[in-house]
């Protein structure tokens, strides 16, 4: 053993040395993974952002690089003499392109440091057009990249031959990825580099998560024994809640939390450097505008960071935050990752933490070094997420963190995938089944799937002859499958990826300047004069064309927000089941709870706490109709899934239309018409007896599938590609909404394995099944508190006030017609 | 005039069934992109049609604008389209040029072909709408439909105004144009019935 030891420390002892001449020292887990990648293995690190992560990872390359005196051509001389496509070594995965230029220059430097004649490129959305044909020619040696973009390139068929070297592949922030289709897609992507450079070692960089050993089985399904390697042990904690003023009467529900601007503005004028982050862009502009509004220092030391910003000025704000040249950014999610920002002194998180780990990470933000404690200060924009913080405090005390489950057998990411081989190298199904299935999320790829798979890109779906004229991927005399229609290509090209985004369209000053870019459907709203807020400035719409706003500054006056579609992130159900502990007991510890006690008093004098003993339902009446709450705490998505459930059953029974909605502590069915209740019906109701056959029927009945078909007509390539700024003239035809797609589908290819897959993720992801089982288990096992409140609790108001979901009807529709509109006179009369 | 739940008008004095964009052809346009609908909706969107014209006993069929959805020529929607015309040999069939009809002039359909407009007075039948006239317009092309609270989806519209009348696209597959109760009096329809709304 000790021989091996100090053979091992020879080994990285260049890497040593040079972190000592940096006046660093090399972490126990840094060496791990350097040692662990020379001897050729794989593996996962998992370690908080900043705690050296980057070249923990990166050292071995380093490493393996100084042994064997590598000796790069140099870029300049290579046009002409080096017509070889294969010096790319080192390939860096990351899920966010605002992470991609920070991790250039932390390569970079250990690279220029150590004399290595490296060059490397970024290949993402924002590259520059020197990286991009560094990197599409085989002439860089590292290349950051972003999921979508590793995709992209091997859409061309000289990806064969560029990754054919290829020693290493670092994917970063997998926690980001391995939840998701995008990880999904990844997943894809790296069986093709496992196929085109066999030899290369994979090292997976995460965050802690509730199931280390699936993250590495999923990244590494060929290395079951890869090594996991612990990091730095996470750093002690510390969240505070900016209480509102005692004697202001702080709302129920909302989501803005400016009542609390002053003492926020107060905060930061304390700090030097601070990060304000919000749950959405519009909140993220909301709250930039008051802010700009009162900020008594130099206006361009308050920054804005959200994802739908231009590239340029999203660089701009976290160059702001390293050189300290701006105060305060407003970031949405944008700003989670792994950029380090080790000037920034204090983190906001405005509004509900969603989950543990997010607020986790988004403490990490602040005095960014190993050893120093996370430090968070809540602003709560509503009452109850007062309780969320506290929550979330005592479950981070107790090391708790979520779990992110990988999904599995994604037929439209997998036909994507089939129509990008099929335009790079090509591909023979044999082979490409062969190859999928080693992946983790088709592992259970049964030959029939890809059979249906094939048709679908091939012939347009299973039935041929419903297809005619249909053109796609072909399959040659020789068995390959190719796609020979450049605008075909063209086209898909430009829509991989897995993100649903509605109809984008650029913003730009008449002058030029690019801002971002905002969805359709709220600029189609605006008429040129009319004023909008975007990108921390107020605009004045002067036209609108081709797929391009036209704006100026506005000289005055304030304008409406854009919302942007997607992304109301759920309460994560551990920390739901932690909320609903917390409110059990009307007196607690925390300042938090004490500041809710005098509304948990009304709850209880009105109805009751909710309790884990007992299930808290409440039946209200008002004048516009009756009202069914049950607070399960169980997240959004369970919520409504179990209000689906809810309300198939009921409208068994009785003749009415029934709308539901949810939010993350429960969920609200409401009826129009008169009905009896009691607690045996809400037995009923809530059994866990025939579960699926019950959530079955309310899927067909419901829009729940149609509704989710919109990321799987998107990602399987059923809509044209929307981009910003740029709709090819030919995409006009080809204009029709999923919703749409969908119906087509259902009247004339009902068994149309896309729709299938849309029931599917409506039960596994939506709804969460498996989370409902339980949930309704558990409720059967709670005595049901039935109350009838004489007037909305502070626990309804916020469901009463959520739009509603869903809703189904056995009532005529023509009486639904006029009730609605009978509806609409008295509110507007 | 008469108001169709099915998104038609029938006007009993020319015995005439009047539709605004049919968009023949709209997913055979998608399949030759590259995008896989199944065929069947252009049967459908007919099926539909002889459906009200024998209810009716209309005549007449008039087709506001729009009849085919791509400018491209020969498509197997004229697979679905010459047994239906040749199954309704009798009725006359006008069709007034809407933008997507550019291909139409050559395609031999035997159907007469208005450009510009059809003047029936009082009214004055046309594609897309136009403001000050003498006659009343009735005419498509917005595609319009209305959201109403408490009901999901969007539903297509009728929408009457002093001097002008939009009909709903008749094709299922059709997108919409937002439209509220302020732009006029609207009739929602839903194939089977049809209420004021607003």
């Amino acid at each position: 053993m000790t021989s091996r030891k100090k053979a091992s420390r020879a080994n990285d002892a260049a890497l040593v040395d040079w972190f000592a001449t940096q006046g660093w020292t090399a972490a126990t887990f840094q060496r791990e993974v350097w040692q662990r990648y020379l001897r050729g293995e794989s593996g996962l690190l998992h370690t908080p952002t900043g705690s050296g992560k980057t070249l923990a990872a990166f050292g071995g390359p380093l490493l393996e690089a100084l042994r064997e005196g590598v000796a790069s051509a140099p870029i300049k001389k290579s046009r002409k003499s080096s017509p070889s496509n294969t010096q790319l070594r080192v390939l860096w995965i990351t899920p966010l392109r605002a992470l991609a230029a920070d991790t250039v220059r932390s390569l970079q430097f250990p690279i220029a440091s150590l004399g290595i004649p490296w060059a490397v490129a970024m290949r993402t959305g924002d590259a520059s057009a020197r990286d991009r044909r560094l990197s599409t020619q085989g002439r860089a040696d590292v290349v950051v990249i972003t999921p979508e973009s590793l995709e992209l390139m091997l859409s061309y068929p000289e990806s064969s031959e560029i990754f054919s070297g290829l020693r290493a592949v670092i994917v970063d922030e997998w926690h980001e990825l391995i939840g998701n289709k995008r990880g999904v897609l990844l997943q894809l992507s790296l069986a093709r580099l496992r196929k085109l450079s066999p030899s290369h070692r994979c090292w997976g960089l995460s965050a802690t998560l509730g199931n280390l050993d699936e993250a590495r089985d999923v990244l590494l399904p060929a290395h079951s024994s890869g090594a996991i390697v612990s990091g730095v042990t996470p750093r002690s904690f510390s969240l505070e809640t900016l209480l509102p003023p005692e004697d202001r009467r702080f709302p129920w529900a909302g989501h803005l939390g400016l009542t609390q601007l002053q003492s926020v503005l107060e905060r930061l004028s304390q700090a030097r450097t601070s990060i304000v982050f919000t749950n959405t862009r519009s909140q993220a502009e909301l709250w930039h505008q008051a802010l700009a509004a009162v900020w008594p220092h130099a206006p361009e030391t308050l920054a804005l960071h959200h994802g739908s910003l231009d590239a340029g000025l999203r660089s701009q704000a976290e160059q702001g935050l390293c050189d300290g040249s701006v105060r305060c950014v407003v970031a949405t999610s944008s700003l989670d990752l792994g950029v380090d920002f080790p000037a920034v002194d204090l983190v906001f998180q405005i509004g509900s933490p969603k989950g543990i780990s997010r607020l986790l990470q988004r403490s990490g933000r602040a005095k960014h070094r190993p050893g120093e404690a996370g430090h968070i200060v809540c602003v709560p924009s509503h009452a109850f997420e007062l309780a969320e913080y506290a929550a979330a405090r005592r479950a981070i005390e107790r090391g708790e963190i979520e779990p992110r489950h990988p999904p599995t057998l994604c037929l439209d990411v997998l036909a994507q995938h089939g129509v990008t081989i099929a335009l790079g190298a090509g591909f023979k199904s044999e082979e490409l089944f062969e190859e999928v299935r080693t992946t983790h999320a088709f592992s259970a790829l049964s030959e029939t799937m890809w059979r249906q798979v094939l048709d679908f890109i091939v012939q347009g779906g299973s039935a041929l002859s419903s297809y005619p004229e249909y053109c796609k991927v072909v399959r040659d005399d020789d068995g390959m499958y190719r796609v020979p229609d450049r605008g075909i290509a063209t086209r898909h090209r430009l829509s991989i990826g897995t993100i649903t985004s509605d109809s984008a369209v650029g913003v730009k000053f008449m002058k030029g300047g690019r801002l971002g870019s905002v969805e359709e459907a709220f600029l189609s709203r605006l008429r040129p004069g009319d004023r909008f807020q975007f990108a921390g400035r107020t605009l004045t719409l002067v036209r609108l064309e081709n797929m391009t706003a036209y704006v100026r500054i506005a000289k005055s006056g304030q304008g409406s927000v854009p919302r942007w579609q997607g992304g109301r992130m759920p309460l994560s159900s551990e920390l739901g089941k932690e909320v609903e502990r917390v409110m059990s007991t009307e007196n607690s510890a925390t300042p938090e709870m004490t500041f809710l006690a005098p509304l948990m008093r009304i709850q209880r004098k009105f109805s009751a706490l909710p309790n884990a003993d007992q299930l808290l339902v409440e039946w209200i009446h008002r004048r516009d109709g009756w009202y069914l709450m049950i607070y399960p705490f169980a997240g959004r998505a369970v919520n409504e899934g179990i209000a689906a459930l809810a309300s198939m059953r009921w409208s068994r029974e009785i003749t009415n239309t029934f709308s539901y909605a949810a939010n993350d502590y429960g969920c609200v069915i409401a009826v129009p018409r008169e009905t009896p209740m009691s607690m045996e019906l809400v037995q009923r109701l809530l059994s866990p007896d025939r579960l699926l056959d019950d959530l079955l029927a309310c899927v067909n009945v419901g829009e729940l599938s149609r509704r989710q078909f919109r990321e799987i007509a998107r990602v399987a390539g059923l809509l044209p590609p929307s981009l910003p700024g740029r709709q090819p003239r030919k995409v006009r035809h080809l204009q029709a909404s999923s919703g749409l797609i969908f119906d087509v589908l259902q009247r004339f290819d009902p068994d149309h394995m896309l729709l299938n897959q849309a029931q599917r993720e409506v039960f596994e992801a939506q709804l969460d099944v498996r989370q409902v089982a339980e949930t309704l288990q558990d409720f059967a096992r709670r005595r049901i508190h039935l109350l009838t409140p004489e007037m909305l609790t502070p626990l309804s108001f916020p469901l009463w006030a959520e739009r509603w979901r869903g809703e189904l009807s056995n009532e005529d529709w023509k009486t639904r017609v006029a009730r609605a509109a009978e509806q609409l006179d008295k509110r507007s009369g | 005039m008469h108001l169709l739940a099915d998104r038609a008008l029938f006007w009993p004095r020319e015995r005439a069934l009047l539709i605004a964009d049919l968009h023949l052809g709209k997913a055979d346009t998608f399949r030759s992109a590259g995008i896989a609908l199944p065929s069947g909706g252009t049967r459908y969107d007919l099926r539909r049609l002889s459906a009200m014209l024998e209810t009716t006993s209309a005549t007449r069929l008039i087709v506001l604008g729009d009849l085919l959805h791509s400018s491209a020529i020969e498509r197997s929607w004229r697979d679905a389209w010459e047994p239906w015309q040749s199954s309704h040999a009798d009725l006359n069939i006008d069709v007034v040029a809407g933008n997507h009809d550019r291909a139409l002039h050559a395609l031999d359909l035997d159907i007469s072909i208005h450009d510009g407009e059809i003047e029936l007075a009082p009214f004055a039948l046309r594609h897309a709408p136009k403001p000050t006239r003498l006659a009343h317009i009735v005419c498509g092309h917005l595609h319009p439909v209305v959201r109403m609270p408490g009901i999901a989806r969007r539903w297509p519209v009728f929408v009457m105004n002093e001097g002008l009348t939009i009909l709903p696209a008749f094709s299922a597959f059709t997108g919409g144009f937002d439209i509220s109760a302020t732009n006029g009096r609207l009739a929602v329809c839903n194939g089977k019935n049809i209420a004021l709304w607003g």
